[in-house]
């Protein structure tokens, strides 16, 4: 075999890219490793193992109590997400209307704007029309926030999708329900559920919009943003790595679905 | 058609119903809502520019407008350097399409994950008792710790450049993804040295994507408040620190808004320029 | 026969002004291969949705049956199509894309298992019912496609470009094979294609299509032989086309000069006066080129002119001569025994040919 001679550039790039790639993980894997350390103080050298954190974590009233509101506002919030994004996606692939263009900026905006604008400006909203702030409230803004997000995927997906394969099954005698539920259902529902997961966690996330739309009912990242400003515990380390395990395989399997390839537009 | 226009109808009409309501009106009174007065404990509906006037008069709001895009902007330098090389390697070094898929979603992983853990995480490593310093101590490169990582604007820009970072390397990923290989060898193959013909061929090519990192990048970092307060310090306040103070504690709502209409005149200037440059400069691979 | 299709004026545009079709009217029997015919955007595909229902005329009427169907919804009409790419449904089986017709429908199991048995013996795919689309060849694909489309015993299947995703030697086996089961099932069948080969293989009657506009319409031997314009017998098969200039008119015969020669023309209806610019049709292989076997007789019209290209395509020869004209003539002469490619001139020779008159279409310029 020939060796192929020292390449300088090919290194120089592969280099770079694992210090980005280490960058990306490195702050992960810290917090990851100090919920098992067994000071309380985030310092090396590593003091031993221990579950003390976890233990604490999940002994913790405030912080359960808020867990569980996250995990309300998460479920409601995919819930809007689909229930609004989904006839959005359709009307922006399959209709032409004056103004389409203008709606679809619109739409979008929110994933591309700070979530504050969002907060702010539906704070603004409720409190002109005299709607107390609840955790429904905040359920409205992550809905706001997200829903951008089941439109783009599912939009991308009904571009790929071939029409013509409904219109076979109308050729062969379907109503359009009956099109929609055998053929155009199973095609789409990967991108549905990945987006569904995408933003079940980004909901079980959100500060910026929360922090205005919360009314004395604490969600988990509000209950974590409220301990984290006055100092650090191993015992968020803990429920973090829980929240981050978690996202992760959450997200991993979203993304295989939104990018599920299995039928492609030919 | 007829029938057409009722399946568009019954299609549509949630959707504009929602948005109409949740995102048009509360940006009209939003709006409106800056040209307001501040009446302790409220405000009064009024059309003045007073708070529009205040945020450019006084020179405390006006070291904040500067520092938010100056920040922003370093932010979007650093993920940038940081995102280049790693979307670089894995879209055209990265021979095995799997291998390449696989690297791809894990690099986009920590996007999705817990934003406010991500920046707090940072806190633990930088902090003057964290795990920056007790490792440069138990190492011996340094005798005490140091407190010049963190609160500071060196902190906040690692710590963003690390938050908004799969922004950047998403769209850039992207781009450099789908250019043909035969584009890059036809360079090579007309004498072109490999330098060359990465900058006359595939840095062209990759730039709507560029441009579309750094129009992400730059308007996410532009309102977090996260980072300031977390790892910031004491003069680390951004545009969306002052909005979370005046619609908290400083109760100014009519101040809020109009600060929060500047913030989005600014990310929509930058996006309607960037939209303005992906057009002109589009190259359309087909 | 009985009618069993009436198209109407049909009148499509589409946003953009472009124009789909435009006062498309035809009948069709029952148990007839029609073939539409033309090239891309020539209004045939639209004509074929309007059949089944995809698409809606601007103006024009649908009668099927004796029905008029022309705003029914797809699924309410008793036609079925086989779609272009197939449009198998990636997310089922072949049994149940097959059987998916008669299941939405809610016919009994027991008949559903029984046709769709049925179906796949006669595409002869019996191997593969359990198998998805994606692990299918593309013939296999096309053999499925056809199933799905015929299990519900429609009153026309439509066909579009069902072959344009096999290659070549798939293709002809394929034209030969749906062309039997048409036969055999008396089924009726509208396809439609831009591949002039294929219509002229398997249909009883084809439709020549332009521009929204029905050009010709009739059997392949009639489009062939008698082409109605130029353009349709340059779209069917090769064609010459000369421009020339009427000599003389008679009763019977006329005379036209196209470069340096004369043309009797006995094809002579669309012939007015004397000096009207015209142009002639004639076939490559209805040219003869003269050698010591071949003399021409009288009545032929003997043409000289300089080979300036041969191509060689194993059993026939193409021969590209420069007769004088803006065009140079094409001639194809099967290769036999007698005729091989060694003894065939070299480019530069002078050759001699004849046309006979009854080869040759005559069209008034427009």
């Amino acid at each position: 075999m020939h060796k192929k001679p020292f390449d300088f550039w090919n290194n120089a790039v592969a280099l770079a890219a694992f210090c980005a790639f280490v960058f990306l993980y490195l702050p992960i894997v810290t917090l990851i490793l100090f919920s098992f350390n067994s000071n309380n103080v985030t310092k090396l050298p590593l003091t031993g193992w221990t579950l003390d954190w976890y233990a604490k974590a999940l002994t913790n009233s405030d912080l359960l109590t808020a867990l569980w509101n996250s995990i309300i506002v998460a479920i409601a919030t995919v819930f809007i997400c689909l229930v609004i994004g989904v006839p959005t996606a359709f009307a922006l692939d399959r209709f032409q209307f004056p103004g389409k263009n203008l709606f679809r900026r619109l739409v979008l905006l929110p994933i591309t704007l700070p979530g504050i604008i969002t907060g702010v400006s539906i704070l603004s909203f409720f409190s002109m029309v005299n709607i107390p702030l609840s955790l429904w409230t905040v359920i409205v803004g992550h809905g706001t926030a997200f829903t951008a997000i089941v439109v783009t995927s599912l939009f991308a997906r009904l571009q790929r999708f071939d029409r013509r394969l409904e219109e076979a099954s109308a050729d062969a005698g379907a109503q359009p329900w009956q099109t929609f539920l055998y053929i155009t259902l199973p095609n789409i529902r990967t991108a549905l559920i990945g987006s569904g997961l995408i933003c079940f966690t980004l909901s079980f996330d959100e500060i910026p919009v929360t922090f205005f739309l919360t009314g004395r009912d604490n969600t988990l990242p509000m209950y974590i943003w409220s301990v984290v400003r006055r100092g650090i515990t191993p015992e968020i380390n803990a429920i973090g790595t829980i929240i981050i395990i978690t996202s992760i395989v959450i997200i991993f399997f979203s993304i295989l679905m939104i990018n599920d390839d299995s039928n492609p537009k030919k | 058609m007829r029938k057409n226009r009722i399946a568009f109808l019954s299609v549509i009409s949630g959707p504009v119903l929602w948005w109409s309501l949740v995102l048009l009106v509360p940006y009209l009174i939003m709006f409106t809502l800056s040209f307001y007065t501040r009446k302790f404990p409220s405000h009064i509906p009024d059309l003045h520019f007073g708070n529009y006037a205040i945020l450019l008069a006084d020179p405390q709001y006006v070291v904040v407008f500067i520092r938010t895009i100056k920040v922003a902007f370093f932010v979007s330098i650093t993920s940038f350097l940081l995102s280049f090389p790693l979307a670089y390697f894995l879209a055209r070094k990265v021979r095995s399409k799997r291998i390449q898929l696989m690297l791809y979603v894990a690099t986009i992983i920590p996007l999705w994950v817990s934003y406010l853990l991500r920046a707090y995480t940072w806190k633990t490593i930088l902090g003057s008792e964290g795990v920056l310093n007790s490792f440069l101590i138990w190492t011996g490169i340094i005798k005490a710790p140091v407190s010049f990582f963190l609160y500071n604007q060196v902190a906040m820009i690692i710590t963003m450049s690390y938050i908004f970072m799969p922004f950047m390397m998403m769209p850039i990923y992207a781009s450099l993804e789908k250019i043909p290989d035969n584009l890059i060898n036809a360079s090579k193959d007309l004498g072109a040295s490999r330098l060359t013909s990465f900058l006359r061929i595939t840095l062209p090519l990759s730039m709507p994507g560029i441009l579309a990192g750094f129009t992400f990048t730059f308007c996410m970092a532009s309102g977090d408040f996260i980072s300031p307060v977390l790892v910031g310090g004491p003069y680390s306040n951004m545009i969306a620190n002052v909005v979370t103070s005046q619609f908290g504690l400083a109760m100014n709502w009519p101040l809020g808004s109009a600060i929060s209409v500047i913030l989005l005149a600014i990310v929509i200037i930058v996006i309607s320029i960037s939209d303005r440059f992906e057009n002109t400069g589009r190259v359309n691979l087909g | 026969m009985k009618e069993i299709l009436e198209v109407r004026n049909l009148n499509k545009v589409f946003a953009g002004d472009i124009t789909a079709a435009e006062d498309v009217s035809f009948s069709i029997q029952e148990g007839e291969f029609v073939t539409l015919l033309g090239p891309s955007g020539c209004g045939k595909t639209t004509t074929l949705r309007m059949i089944s229902g995809f698409e809606y005329p601007d103006s024009g009427q649908v009668i099927l049956d004796n029905r008029d169907v022309t705003n029914l919804a797809p699924y309410k009409r008793p036609v079925n199509m086989m779609f272009q790419d197939f449009a198998l449904w990636p997310h089922m089986t072949v049994t149940r894309n097959i059987a998916y017709g008669l299941t939405i429908s809610r016919i009994d199991k027991d008949t559903i298992q029984s046709e769709v048995s049925k179906a796949l013996d006669l595409v002869d795919l019996k191997a593969k019912a359990n198998s998805f689309p994606q692990d299918l060849s593309i013939g296999q694909k096309q053999r499925i496609a056809l199933a799905r489309a015929i299990i519900k015993k429609p009153r026309i299947l439509l066909l579009d470009e069902p072959m344009s995703a096999l290659d070549a030697k798939l293709r002809e086996s394929m034209q030969t094979e749906l062309r039997e089961l048409q036969k055999s099932l008396g089924m009726t069948f509208i396809m439609v294609t831009h591949d002039q080969t294929e219509a002229m293989r398997m249909s009883d009657r084809i439709i020549v299509m332009r521009d929204g506009q029905i050009i010709q319409a009739g059997s392949p031997t009639d489009l062939y032989e008698s082409p109605a314009t130029p353009y349709v017998a340059e779209f069917l098969g090769q064609a010459n086309v000369i421009d020339a200039v009427v000599e003389n008119v008679g009763p019977r015969h006329c005379t036209a000069i196209a470069g340096k020669s004369v043309f009797t023309l006995q094809d002579i209806d669309a012939i007015k006066t004397q000096g009207q610019p015209i142009k002639l049709c004639v076939r490559p292989e209805k040219i003869i080129i003269l050698n010591t076997d071949h003399a021409p007789k009288d009545d032929e019209n003997l043409v000289e002119g300089t080979l300036i290209n041969t191509s060689y395509s194993g059993n026939s020869m193409r021969y590209e001569v420069d007769i004088g004209c803006k065009e140079s003539l094409i001639i194809d002469q099967q290769l036999t025994a007698a005729i091989s490619a060694i003894t065939v001139p070299l480019d530069g020779a002078a050759i001699s040919c004849c046309i006979p008159p009854q080869a040759i279409s005559v069209f008034a310029n427009t």
